[in-house]
């Protein structure tokens, strides 16, 4: 790190470019006052919208079953329930492809295709949720539901109850599938990342006491850059909580919670954007919305959380989300 | 001590067959990644690409499940949307940079705005759909184009701000020393000196900014809604790409799925195309930051 240099110019020239700094520094500070603003009336319009929900089901909006908009019974249970299911279960599913894929990348493959198959896998980040959504709407769910679902139905159903469902295609399974997809690219990126980061002496020395390869790799180098995995996993939680329209098109829809992993449900964003157009009345608008504060105060902590967690284990240059 | 030398050899097998199988996972996990990626661009291409022709872009969409239209309303309406999101999105995100990397410093509001800068990139881009439908849709009673443009350009400022924060921490420190030794006034130095130096960096965040809301679809329901016909009127709703993929996806006619695929394709395509166009320009500040 360069020492730190004083920026201010001398003070007996201030007299020159004193009023256009004035103005820059006017300009540039109403600019960011503007953007706080902002992201604070995002958060005062999702409370306030919410409000006449808040007022009326109170915190047990969170703890009840039961969506029925003609009789104004609402509860977030079964979405808060997806929600986390759909966004745990995507990320382990990707947290263990996407660094097994790292791993491979960094240790196993030629220098020659490191490269190329590291942009391939970006270029999965390039695809836009909604192509998600049509990929697992269109394809991945009537595959799963002519094959995986009949054969789990089949042979898991009857002995354990979590796979005792219908096969219905759209539902949990097709949304956790490929929101883990989604999620791939972000954890070998930055996996990749951080193994790449790894000194080369932690490897040398772990050659010099005579561990093959693989024990290396697993048992010093894996660990070793455990901070910046986790971090991954962190930020791909972030993302996996609040993605809507990839989940919506796919999970099916449902207000009940889940029993098995082939049911049909909602998440927290999912229920709003498929239910936002078919609201009858301002309470069913504010229950949704109540439901967007929760998705937004989630998000938020994970969010906090991931920073300084990925600052932290860092430091200020090394990694970045 | 035979024996003994007999153990550890056994374990040395045993050692070399878990690498083999160590490194196999790992394998068959690449292979997972990819075809996951080739199964959704293969698909993609070998179902879009036959509805793709001279009348899908330029014809308005045909009567509910027949053959033939297009999409062109949508595709005027997404260029329409991110001019107004760039609009609102491209000086605020950098006139924040800017304050962060330039004015800031290491002050208390300094670290509480990049707090917050570093929080919105993760709220769900729902929310401020939510948002724009309260100060905008509501009060006027109309879905519009503004109101989704607002919402995408509301999305675009931290991801642009960050962007622009890190690529102006990367320009040395001596090249703005250079300038305030000249007796260059400190906005000068900026705009001039530094922006400049850090140009390529810039317009890569903006473009990756772009990239991503165009892709947005989820705040589109709660702002722009959608529409069969071409734009009138930016105070009325707008039809975009994504929201007309949404639409023939969900509908039941197998027309509909093909130029579902279709439109998905040219929508990844421009991303792709934007990308790969950022890769090239860029590549020299790519080669300075490593």
């Amino acid at each position: 790190m360069i020492a730190e240099a004083p920026l201010t110019r001398p003070r007996e020239k201030k007299a020159r470019g004193g009023r256009g700094d004035r103005i820059y520094h006017v300009l540039i500070k109403a600019i960011v006052g503007v953007v706080l603003a902002i992201f604070a009336g995002v958060f005062t319009v999702v409370v306030f919208g919410a409000w006449p929900a808040v007022k009326r089901f109170g915190p047990g909006f969170l703890i009840h079953t039961g969506w029925d908009p003609v009789h104004l019974v609402f509860g977030a249970l079964p979405f808060i329930v997806g929600t986390i299911l759909v966004a745990f279960g995507a990320m382990f599913l990707a947290g263990g492809i996407g660094l097994m894929t790292a791993v491979c990348i960094t240790e196993l493959l030629p220098r020659w295709l490191q490269g190329p198959v590291t942009y391939l896998i970006e270029l999965l980040a390039f695809i836009p949720s909604v192509v998600y959504g049509l990929f697992g709407l269109l394809v991945l769910a009537p595959f799963l539901q002519e094959t995986v679902e009949v054969w789990i139905m089949e042979h898991l159903g009857p002995h354990f109850e979590v796979f005792n469902g219908a096969p219905y295609g759209v539902g949990y399974m097709s949304a956790i599938l490929i929101l883990a997809i989604m999620l791939l690219p972000l954890i070998v990126t930055l996996s990749r990342e951080a193994l790449v980061l790894v000194p080369r002496d932690v490897r040398e020395g772990g050659y010099a006491l005579g561990l093959q390869k693989w024990d290396v790799v697993w048992g010093i180098i894996v660990p070793y850059a455990r901070n910046g995995i986790v971090g991954s996993l962190v930020l791909a939680l972030g993302r996996a909580l609040g993605e809507t329209i990839a989940v919506a098109m796919t999970i099916g829809g449902g207000y009940s919670l889940p029993k098995t992993v082939m049911d049909q449900g909602y998440t927290l964003a999912s229920v709003i954007a498929n239910e936002f157009n078919e609201v009858s009345s301002d309470m069913y608008l504010s229950a949704l919305i109540y439901c967007g504060l929760i998705l937004l105060v989630i998000t938020v902590v994970v969010n906090v959380l991931a920073y300084f967690l990925v600052r932290r284990l860092s430091g200020a240059h090394g990694f970045k989300a | 001590m035979a024996s003994k030398h007999k153990t550890s050899s056994r374990t040395g097998n045993w050692r070399k067959w878990r690498g083999v199988l160590g490194f196999g996972l790992t394998g068959v996990a690449t292979l997972i990644s990819l075809g996951a990626l080739f199964s959704i661009l293969g698909y993609l291409i070998h179902q879009g690409i036959g509805a793709i022709n001279w009348n899908f872009i330029v014809r308005e969409p045909a009567a509910v499940g027949e053959a033939g239209g297009g999409i062109a309303p949508s595709l005027l309406g997404t260029l329409i949307l991110v001019s107004i999101s760039m609009v609102v999105g491209i000086p605020l995100g950098i006139g924040v940079g800017i304050y962060l990397s330039e004015i800031a410093g290491g002050t208390r509001f300094a670290s509480v705005a990049r707090i917050a800068i570093n929080t919105f990139i993760g709220v769900p881009s729902i929310i401020m759909g939510i948002f724009v439908y309260f100060i905008l849709v509501k009060p006027t009673n109309t879905f519009s184009a503004i109101a989704g443009g607002l919402a995408l350009g509301i999305i675009m400022i931290p991801i642009i701000a960050r962007t622009t924060e890190d690529v102006l921490r990367l320009v040395p420190k001596s090249i703005r020393e250079a300038g305030l030794a000249i007796g260059a006034p400190k906005w000068r130095v900026t705009f001039d000196l530094v922006l400049p130096a850090a140009r390529a960096g810039v317009i890569t965040g903006g473009i990756l900014a772009v990239a991503r809301v165009a892709g947005e679809t989820a705040p589109l329901i709660l702002t722009a809604l959608g529409n069969e016909y071409y734009p009138t009127s930016l105070f009325k709703p707008i039809d975009e790409i994504t929201l007309r993929i949404l639409k023939y996806a969900r509908g039941p006619y197998d027309v509909w799925h093909q130029q579902a695929y279709g439109a998905a394709l040219i929508l990844v395509f421009g991303v792709a195309l934007g990308s790969l166009l950022l890769r090239l320009s860029t590549r020299d500040h790519d080669a300075l930051s490593r």
